[in-house]
């Protein structure tokens, strides 16, 4: 909607009551008729789709995401692909220019909120249909946020995730289409609030009765999963309390510091006791009817006690989460705290468990052992890499998130001219590298020769901390730098750790298969080998196998497109990597071409002169050697080894995401 | 690949011609029976007749782009090679009956005495499609 009278770029929120949703979006329009029937709710600002809208159409936008997502058919791309591109498309909001006029206009409404303290820059969609609800927490909300200039970021930020990594996910079932699809932003005054939380007028779990959450500090510890709340099960008819559960302890809680909401621990008062009395639980339900009485349905309602007086900062119709076994990417949702405990956890107990564990295995003498101790034997090895994969898929994978988070901080606080500039800083150090060569060493893998590493992590790391003011910002950015480091090592080396306790299996197979074939016969060895055979079933890399890639007749590839995943321009002979052997002959010059580089496979590619890969992401091995190498990288391209044939001439342009093959 | 679509849907195509080292390029309404032969009219008295007969290798582009934003994403473009001849005979008519089915407004053109039926013999196509993702289709391979 382009801005005219009737679509104008801001609204007070208790006009929204009656603007269109399209101009608006649903959530502001809620609160605007909370407003406008005189419930309690934070006043505040709506930023229309009109702004919205002039600011994409003044930067090509739509075309841009467009072009973005047409890279290769919608369901050739992985989830780690789509986090990829909702982070370029976040770097196109937040570093272009505002267009003439909008700022300003912008500044001058966001001058007429009251008072100059925090504010939270809330999404609010226009697709306010049963779907969109169902995917609820896609899109961002900025809490605690101080400034004008800080208000429009985070203003631009929400805008983005319209095309967050979750939006992209579902972009199908949502239509989700750049050309069409906008967002409106509600600006309200953070209330200054120390318990909050959500309240359900009927239970989307047990269904009967209405429900009632309650934490600590700032209602988004809750939302968000960090904060256990104390829950209470209300009887709708009566408004009566049937029961209340609290969480097992109550620990910490979020609170608006000087650098942003951070958990802090609760005082022994508050660990002692619910956030709310009963009688102040009475006051949130009958808000909550109050809301549902207007809206003539059942609402889930966010909540804040605000001056000793409840008010509702959010009111929507109530739906259940839809079964998808998608969401699990979702509940990783990272969050500083939760990645930091899971380093603390992985690199203190789970790696020294695991090498541990490995080492006790090396030593047992697998020949000497009875046909019955080595069945035992086996059967034992087989359970600890299904235990460790287990721990790899579980605990580990989600640590790949540190990287991530990492990623979108930096260039919140840099603003790169590439987004993924955040890679080279995580580049592992000199020390770091010939400790990952170790223990490629130890698996048999030798790598000497390789080129040297060629980083710029020393300069980028200043100019990234050098762009926080104030201990506190330094430390957190110094933390937050930490973590993504770790989870960038990890990312190549747990693989490394989980072949130490793979090969010790390998080993006992070996070994029972050799008695086997020395013609032993014992149903006990022979269901060992079946066990430890059907550990290949269920690696942690059994990526999915790239759907056979055919043209017809007569027509070649001549430009393959994909992710640019490490900048430079090579040209050389493709080698097509099949098993491990074809990167053994590899020649200085060549340019491997695989499906799916593995940490100990990926060692080798550095020898190359560039490096294509069909799984995408900035995050594959593939993609991390060559960033640490400097060497050009295109990820993501299907049929990659299918469609290209060894020995062809190829250029990767590594800037562009694109594989050019030389005409014979 | 959208290269038969293409030829099937699109009435226009642009066809450069070369004179004295220089290229030249103008709008075509053609016909085609595959991606091998390419059909269309011209008088005898144009520059691109007078251009094709002293230097008969032509490049053709087909394309279904609509002029906005969104072609980006969405258009395809395909770049053929090919040498053009003038038809005679049953060629010439089959040539003709195509072009007539194709653009039947273009009837009195199409008929005049002095409008010459053309065919291109097409060699290669190269494809572009999202953008940035091309494909070669070898014609003599293609029709194997």
């Amino acid at each position: 909607m382009t801005p005219t009278a009737q679509n104008p770029l801001t609204l007070a929120l208790g006009d929204a009551a009656r603007a269109p949703v399209a101009l608006v979006g649903g959530k502001a329009r809620s609160l605007g008729r909370l407003l406008d029937r005189g419930l309690p709710a934070p006043d505040g600002l709506v930023i229309t789709t009109a702004a919205y809208r002039t600011f994409v159409r003044s930067h090509g936008l739509a075309e841009r995401i467009a072009v973005e997502l047409a890279r290769k058919p919608e369901s050739d791309y992985r989830w780690e692909e789509l986090w990829d591109a909702a982070l370029r498309i976040r770097a196109w909001f937040l570093g272009n220019p505002w267009p003439t006029g909008l700022r300003e206009d912008l500044v001058a409404a966001l001058a007429g909120l009251p008072g100059d303290g925090p504010v939270v820059v809330r999404s609010s969609s226009p697709h306010e249909d049963a779907k969109e609800r169902s995917f609820a927490g896609m899109h961002e909300s900025v809490v605690g946020v101080t400034g004008t200039e800080r208000i429009l970021d985070a203003v631009r930020t929400v805008w983005a995730s319209l095309f967050s990594d979750r939006s992209l996910l579902y972009r199908g079932e949502l239509g989700l289409d750049p050309a069409l699809s906008a967002m409106a932003v509600v600006v309200q005054p953070l209330a200054d609030s120390d318990r909050s939380g959500v309240v359900f007028t009927l239970d989307p779990v047990e269904g009967g009765s209405g429900a009632l959450e309650a934490v600590w500090g700032l209602g988004e510890g809750l939302v968000s999963g960090q904060v256990a709340p104390d829950r209470w099960r209300i009887d709708r008819s009566s408004g009566h309390i049937i029961s209340h559960h609290g969480p097992e302890e109550r620990v910490e809680r979020l609170t608006l510091l000087a650098s942003g909401p951070a958990l802090v621990p609760v005082t022994p008062a508050e660990a002692a006791a619910p956030p709310l009395r009963s009688d102040e639980v009475g006051a949130v339900w009958s808000l909550a009817v109050r809301a549902e009485e207007l809206f003539g349905a059942a609402q889930d309602c966010e909540w804040t006690y605000h001056r000793g007086a409840p008010l509702l900062t959010q009111a929507r119709p109530i739906t259940t989460l839809p079964d998808d076994t998608r969401r699990t990417y979702l509940d990783l949702r990272p969050s500083y705290e939760r990645l930091a405990r899971l380093r603390t956890r992985i690199e203190d107990d789970l790696l020294p468990a695991m090498s541990a564990e490995a080492e006790v295995l090396a030593q047992v003498d697998l020949a000497v052992l009875t046909p019955t101790s080595l069945a035992a034997e086996s059967a034992r090895r087989a359970e600890a890499v299904t235990r460790w994969r287990g721990v790899y898929r579980e605990e580990f994978i989600p640590f790949a998130h540190g990287a991530r988070l990492f990623g979108r901080f930096y260039n919140d606080a840099v603003r790169p001219t590439d987004p993924f500039e955040f890679v080279a800083l995580l580049a592992r150090d000199a020390a770091e590298l010939a400790t990952h060569t170790a223990l490629l060493a130890e698996l048999d893998i030798d790598i000497a020769g390789g080129p040297e590493t060629v980083t710029r992590r020393g300069e980028l790391e200043n100019r990234f901390l050098d762009t926080f003011d104030g201990d506190d910002h330094r430390r957190q950015a110094q933390e937050m730098l930490g973590l993504g480091r770790a989870s960038w090592r990890l990312r190549d080396d747990d693989n490394l750790y989980l072949q130490r306790v793979e090969r010790e299996a390998e080993r006992a197979r070996g070994e029972v298969a050799g008695r086997l074939e020395g013609g032993t016969h014992d149903p006990g060895l022979e269901e060992a080998a079946a066990v430890l055979a059907g550990l290949d079933a269920d690696g942690v890399d059994s990526s999915r196998p790239d759907p056979s890639t055919k043209l017809p007749t007569g027509v070649r590839p001549r430009q393959l497109l994909g992710q640019p995943a490490g900048p430079g321009l090579a040209t050389g002979p493709a080698r097509v990597i099949a098993s491990r052997a074809d990167l053994l002959t590899l020649q200085p010059g060549d340019i491997v071409v695989a499906d799916a580089l593995e940490p100990d496979t990926a060692a080798f590619a550095a020898r190359a002169a560039g490096i294509v890969e069909r799984r995408g992401g900035m995050l594959v091995h593939g993609a991390i050697v060559a960033r640490e190498h400097g060497l050009p990288c295109v990820t993501g391209v299907p049929g990659a080894t299918t469609l290209i044939r060894p020995g062809e001439r190829l250029t990767v342009d590594g800037y562009l995401g694109i594989v050019v093959l030389d005409e014979v | 690949m959208r290269l038969d679509a293409l030829l099937a849907a699109q009435p226009l195509a642009v066809l450069a011609t070369e004179s004295d080292g220089h290229p030249y390029s103008n709008l075509i309404a053609f016909a085609a029976d595959g991606p091998g032969r390419i059909f269309f009219a011209t008088t005898r008295a144009s520059r691109k007749w007078s251009y094709l007969t002293a230097n008969p290798r032509v490049s053709v582009l087909v394309d279904d782009r609509t002029n906005r934003e969104i072609d980006f994403h969405e258009a395809a473009a395909a770049t053929g090679l090919g040498s053009a001849e003038v038809c005679a005979g049953d060629l010439r008519d089959g040539g003709l009956a195509l072009l007539e089915s194709r653009h039947p407004h273009l009837v009195d053109f199409l008929t005049s005495t002095s409008t010459d039926i053309f065919m291109i013999r097409m060699t290669d196509w190269y494809v572009v499609e999202r953008f940035q993702a091309v494909s070669h289709v070898s014609v003599a391979e293609a029709a194997q």
